[in-house]
């Protein structure tokens, strides 16, 4: 799988979808709150809560137009069920922090 | 601008413990003539189908405590549960939890992240197969609606039916079978005698001088006797014998398996109990005596009818001899022997 491009701002499918920019705001003001909860899951060591959370990502970012945050996930979710090692549950989560998704009115700014 | 509100009666239950997968749902659904209904667990979305009865249901494969699958199996083995047409989705690829799902009681399964063309391609088959089974259910009711009705029909002319045999078969005044019925038992009685050689023997019975006694008293008290009559001939021959009014004061007793000499007890028998009964009529007791004419069927005899004039014969001697008397018809050939003796001394109330 590709790294995430940390340097460009990621940018919803669904961006000039006037319809969904509310959606996409709500996506985008979640995302930092399961971000956290990843945080301090992999720092208690809760290994269960960091699959469940990557699986409710999984299966939410897609259909927000994140296709690349619901990858991202899904690696997480597939290295905490296989009991993986910290580092590398740490750095996938890492990789999710830092994705950072564009503002979603930033596309359509003029509208 | 917001479009007004439509009235929107088919419901959907979206079933998911993530918001975020909430929100996404109900705005790809939000064209639809759906109104949306939310749960974000099993006991949650158990409680809004009973309440709401939705008829689509899209829920998680993981839901905290009760899951997908076991909402699924509890719908569908819960009696009050209207069918409601259920959606599994799930994050996991791999068919093996699709087979799992479906056998679990699901109709259609999606996977995340759910793509809204999709979603509203299956919605499109949740609605025709909830229209089909509404229209089904509908029909079912209409069936069992008419099964019913019929069964009532078939209850109500089975008794209209059971009347009208009773009707046909029985004398309405003495509750005795008629003229009909004892001409249809006497033919069978005639032909199982061809065919199994069982003797039977018939008694003709005539109230006497009934016509005088109907003069004298009137017809209300000739129908009391009458009625008397026929209770006292019920009561005091067997069970096996068929006791029949075949004319207004004429009754016919057909007895199976019995030959010329149980008749003749039987006949003795019945003239005795008539002669010592009295029969109460507004107050004042009536008497009235009968005469008897027995014969036996043989194979002698052409036909049943033949046997019926044999007795009436003998009845006609009975009269002849006095009245209140039984005569027995001869065996073809015999001589015609008078089983009682004549009496002058007997009562008849009815003579003047």
């Amino acid at each position: 799988m590709a790294p995430i491009d940390v340097q460009t701002p990621l940018q919803s499918e669904f961006a000039n979808d006037a319809d969904m920019l509310e959606l996409i705001d709500f996506f985008l003001g979640e995302l930092p709150k399961r971000v956290e909860i990843l945080e301090k899951s992999l720092q208690a060591g809760n290994v269960i809560e960091i699959e469940r959370i990557a699986h409710q990502l999984k299966g939410a970012a897609g259909g927000y137009g994140y296709p690349i945050i619901t990858d991202a996930a899904a690696e997480l979710e597939r290295s905490a069920k296989a009991k993986a090692a910290i580092e590398t549950l740490e750095s996938e989560v890492r990789a999710i922090a830092a994705a950072k998704c564009a503002e979603a009115r930033m596309a359509s700014s003029e509208g | 601008m917001s479009k007004p509100e439509r009235i929107r009666t088919k419901k959907l239950l979206i079933v998911d413990d993530d918001p975020l997968q909430i929100a996404l749902l109900s705005k790809l659904l939000a064209d639809t003539e759906y109104k949306i209904l939310t749960a974000s667990n099993g006991a949650e979305a158990m409680h809004i189908v009973l309440g709401e009865e939705p008829r689509v249901i899209i829920t998680d494969w993981n839901l905290p405590e009760m899951g997908g699958i076991q909402l699924s199996s509890a719908l569908r083995g819960h009696e009050g549960v209207r069918f409601v047409y259920i959606i599994m989705m799930t994050g996991n690829s791999g068919s093996q939890g699709m087979i799992e799902a479906l056998n679990a009681g699901a109709d259609d399964f999606i996977r995340k992240p759910v793509k809204q063309a999709e979603l509203l391609a299956r919605l499109r088959v949740a609605d025709r197969i909830v229209c089909a089974e509404s229209d089904l259910a509908k029909r079912t009711r209409e069936v069992h609606r008419i099964n019913a009705e019929m069964a009532l029909t078939h209850q109500r002319l089975n008794q209209a039916n059971e009347q009208l045999r009773r009707m046909a078969t029985t004398d309405e005044l003495t509750g005795m079978l008629n003229r009909r019925e004892a001409m249809n038992r006497l033919e069978q009685l005639w032909i199982s005698m061809g065919r199994y050689n069982q003797l039977f023997s018939c008694i003709m019975i005539d109230i006497d001088y009934f016509k005088r006694f109907n003069d004298t008293h009137g017809h209300a008290a000739g129908d009391r006797v009458l009625k008397a009559t026929a209770q006292v001939l019920r009561m005091n021959c067997r069970k096996s014998d068929l006791v029949c009014r075949v004319g207004g004061e004429e009754f016919l007793i057909l007895c199976p398996g019995v030959g010329t000499k149980g008749a003749g007890v039987c006949a003795e028998h019945l003239r005795s109990a008539v002669e010592s009964t009295a029969v109460d009529y507004e107050g004042t007791p009536l008497m009235v005596t009968i005469s008897l004419g027995i014969a036996e069927a043989t194979k002698a005899l052409p036909n049943y009818d033949e046997l019926l004039k044999h007795a009436d014969e003998a009845l006609y001697a009975s009269k002849d001899a006095g009245r209140n008397r039984t005569t027995c018809a001869p065996l073809i050939g015999e001589a015609l022997p008078p089983l009682q003796g004549p009496r002058e001394d007997f009562a008849v109330s009815n003579r003047k």
